[in-house]
Parts: C-alpha cells; sequence; structure tokens
C-alpha cells in the first residue's frame, strides 16, 4: 500500500516547479506577442486559439480551479463552480479590457497566488478550525474569479490589441479561455475521479492541499518580489 | 444550505496544531522556492548568490533594458563622423507566411556607433493591403564584454507599404527592421539606406538571414 503514498506528493512537486519554471513564465510572448499587436481588424479563431492556449498553460488558472473542484463530488456542483468562476473572470476580463482599466499586473497576479492560497486553506478546513467559520465557497470562487478576470485582462493589455475589431477578438479570447478551461478541467477531474477511488486519496489529500498551498504562496512571492523590484511593463 | 457543508470540504480535516504546521510549513518552504529559485531566474534578483552558485542565474538571459527614444544627448545641427559613408540598395524577398513560414519574416539592420546617422527610404511591392505588411524598426545594443546587459530602443512599430525618414543612432549596435510579410504571396522590400553605418556580414546577429545588397 505504501508505494502508491508518493505519486500525490510527486505531482504537488511538478506543480511547483512548474509554477517556477522560466520555460512556462506565464504571458503572451514571442510571436503570439507580434500577432496580437500586429493585427488589425477580427481575428476570430486565432483568438480563440490565444485564450484557450492562455488557459491550458496558465498554472496560476489551474492550480485554483484544481484546489476548487478538489472536494466536489458531485458533477452538479463541478458545474456551478466552473461556472460561477467564468462569469466571475469574464465580467473582469471583457469590461477591464473595453473600458481601458489599468491594474498592476503583477499585483492581480499576487492576489491570484493568494486565491490559490486561500482555496488550498479552505480545503484543509481552516477557516473552521482556526476561525471557528465557514465563508461561502460559491462567493469566494466567483469574487476570485473576478480577480482572475483581472488578470486575462492586465495579459491582453499589455499586447496593446488594435481598437480595430477589439470587440470581437476580445470575445473570441474569452470564448477561448473557457474553452481552455474545459480542456484543462476534464483532465484534473479524470484525475481526481480516479484518485478517489484509490485509498491513497484519503490518505493524502491533506499532504496534496499544503502542496498546492505552497505553490500559491510561492506565486505570491515571486508576483509581490515582481511588484516592488521591477518597472511596470 | 446544509449543502455547504458537502461542498469542497475534507470529511476529516487535520488538526489545528496540524494545520498551523501546514500553513507556515508551506509559506517558509515558498519564501525559500521563491528566494532560492524563482527571483533570481525571473528578476536576476539573487539575495543569496544561490543563483549565480548554481548557474540558474544564467537561465535568465541578460538583462534587456530599455532606452528612451531620444536624440542622443548634446547633438548638434551639424555632425562630423569617423565613420565612412556609404549608401546601398538592398532588396529583401519575403516568402508568404502560408508557402514559407520561416523566410516570411526576418531582421535587417546595420551597425552604428552612438551619434552615427543615416537616411532611409523603403517600399514593398508584391501586396496591396497595407494591413498586411508589419515592421517593427528598432536598435539593439547585444551582450558584449563591455555590456552585460542588452538594451533595446524602439523607434517605431506599425503596418504600411513604406516608410521614410532618418535615423541618428541614441545607443551603439545594431539598428534597422524586424520585418513581416502577412500577405497570401511572396513580397520584396525595397531599402534605401545612405549614411554613417557598416553592413552587418550576411549571417551575423542583425543580418541572421544573410540578405547582402545590390551591387553598386
Amino acid at each position: 500500500m505504501t508505494k502508491h503514498i508518493w505519486w500525490p506528493i510527486v505531482i504537488g512537486l511538478l506543480l511547483i516547479i512548474d509554477a517556477a519554471s522560466p520555460a512556462f513564465a506565464h504571458g503572451i510572448a514571442g510571436k503570439d506577442a507580434e500577432f496580437v499587436a500586429s493585427n488589425a481588424g477580427a481575428q476570430i479563431i486565432p483568438f480563440i486559439y490565444l485564450g484557450a492556449k492562455h488557459m491550458v498553460t496558465g498554472y496560476d488558472h489551474l492550480l485554483f480551479i484544481l484546489g476548487v473542484i478538489f472536494f466536489l463530488y458531485r458533477m452538479t456542483h463541478v458545474a456551478l463552480y466552473v461556472t460561477l468562476f467564468s462569469i466571475g473572470h469574464s465580467i473582469t476580463l471583457l469590461t477591464g479590457v473595453l473600458s481601458g482599466i489599468h491594474v498592476n499586473a503583477y499585483l492581480i497576479d499576487a492576489i491570484i497566488g493568494l486565491s490559490v492560497v486561500y482555496k488550498a486553506f479552505d480545503n484543509l478546513g481552516g477557516f473552521q478550525t482556526l476561525f471557528g467559520v465557514q465563508p461561502s465557497n460559491r462567493a469566494a470562487v466567483l469574487i476570485f474569479g473576478l480577480f482572475h478576470g483581472f488578470g486575462l485582462a492586465t495579459k491582453l493589455q499589455a499586447l496593446e490589441p488594435s481598437r480595430d475589431g477589439l470587440l470581437a477578438n476580445m470575445i473570441s479570447f474569452n470564448v477561448g479561455v473557457e474553452l481552455g478551461q474545459l480542456i484543462a478541467l476534464s483532465i484534473m477531474l479524470g484525475v481526481i475521479l480516479w484518485w478517489r477511488q484509490h485509498s491513497s486519496f484519503s490518505r493524502n489529500a491533506v499532504t496534496a492541499n499544503a502542496l498546492i498551498l505552497t505553490a500559491g504562496f510561492v506565486l505570491m512571492n515571486y508576483q509581490l518580489a515582481g511588484f516592488f523590484t521591477q518597472p511596470e511593463a | 444550505m446544509s449543502d455547504v457543508k458537502t461542498e469542497g470540504h475534507m470529511p476529516n480535516p487535520p488538526s489545528r496544531k496540524k494545520l498551523l504546521m501546514i500553513t507556515g510549513g508551506g509559506f517558509v518552504a515558498a519564501l525559500v522556492i521563491a528566494v532560492l529559485f524563482v527571483l533570481p531566474v525571473e528578476y536576476q534578483l539573487d539575495l543569496t548568490g544561490f543563483g549565480r552558485a548554481t548557474g540558474l542565474s544564467r537561465l535568465a538571459g541578460p538583462k534587456v533594458v530599455k532606452i528612451e527614444n531620444t536624440a542622443a544627448a548634446g547633438a548638434a545641427g551639424a555632425q562630423f563622423y569617423q565613420t565612412p559613408y556609404r549608401t546601398d540598395t538592398i532588396d529583401i524577398p519575403l516568402a508568404s507566411p502560408d508557402a514559407d513560414p520561416d523566410n516570411s519574416e526576418l531582421e535587417y539592420k546595420v551597425r552604428m556607433k552612438t551619434g552615427d546617422s543615416f537616411v532611409y527610404s523603403w517600399t514593398v511591392t508584391g501586396v496591396k493591403n497595407p494591413e498586411e505588411f508589419y515592421y517593427d524598426f528598432h536598435g539593439e545594443t547585444p551582450v558584449g564584454p563591455d555590456n552585460p546587459e542588452a538594451k533595446v530602443v524602439e523607434f517605431k512599430q506599425a503596418t504600411g507599404l513604406s516608410s521614410n525618414g532618418t535615423l541618428v543612432a541614441p545607443m551603439p549596435g545594431v539598428h534597422g527592421w524586424y520585418l513581416q510579410n502577412q500577405s497570401t504571396g511572396p513580397i520584396v522590400v525595397h531599402l534605401k539606406l545612405s549614411g554613417f553605418y557598416e553592413l552587418v556580414p550576411p549571417g551575423e546577429y542583425g543580418n541572421a538571414k544573410g540578405i547582402e545588397p545590390a551591387k553598386q
């Protein structure tokens, strides 16, 4: 039995290394950035692709979603929470970009890191154990969804997309984000559902959430250090 | 609302003591990971020297500093140059990105010292829609023995089928254009250049694709 104990730890460590890896530094880079900066007019499919790619490779968003679904046992709950998260981030992505509100990207990404910490702490029953209260999970996922949306908005704004076709491109990007989220969710849900059938799940659920919490703190440190030492891009 | 309990919570949460250990331990571990690994790589912020000791800092590559696009300080109306005067006509073919993506874009730059200048004019043939040709006029000081940080100065990023102007190099290095064909057919950029600069030999930094000027 003990031979199963290691693999959730390995996954957790991979997540942390992934979060710390420069190769995955999470923005829109290189040719994709060139594409966005240089394209005027509506580009539906390319922007859907960019949105999906941003989400599938977005470890900060993925860690949060993993935390959210970790202890959701009913599919209706999974659908509800993911919908709340999508509503939250769509609101701020669209209004953020269209209204031109500029939020410091490091600060927003630090809050996204905090959302990962929050969810893992909550999964561990932290609020109940330490403070005797249970904040609403549904409200939390919606509110943190709003912050994740601001994060998505800053990534697109940093590229100064053309005003021409902006609305169509923004919506395409948003649709891509939802598709990417669905893809990533299916994979994570598949793994979680499979893992729950094994006794190692209940033995290592605490460890897994401790690692998610640690990864969230790493993201916070990373972004806060950026906020205090780097000029804003 | 009784549902809330079953949504997103573990059946047997850890004890208060264990929770505090997990949270505190996670916080400390994250701090260590960030200080030792992430900050040296991402920001060249090597607080402990661990990044240099392990070679992690090299992952970060040289620091790139953005320079303001302003005229060289103290530039007078008349300038005099050590660099010999030259004039070049350069035709740069670019394939369509559909047919040959690798050859649909390139960088063409010339070497200049601070204060060196040129007059340029280019037009694009083979494409009608000005939005299908993108360029990025910029200068770079690559990393060298006496220059640990790469510097970049941005002049203009735009689409269009022609551009005329002058440049006084605000810093030493290579100055010129990133050119990108976004149309469905092959195009040619016709560049005329005169002034005080040196061509970059084919294959070297600034002319990696080996563009040669027309014979005089």
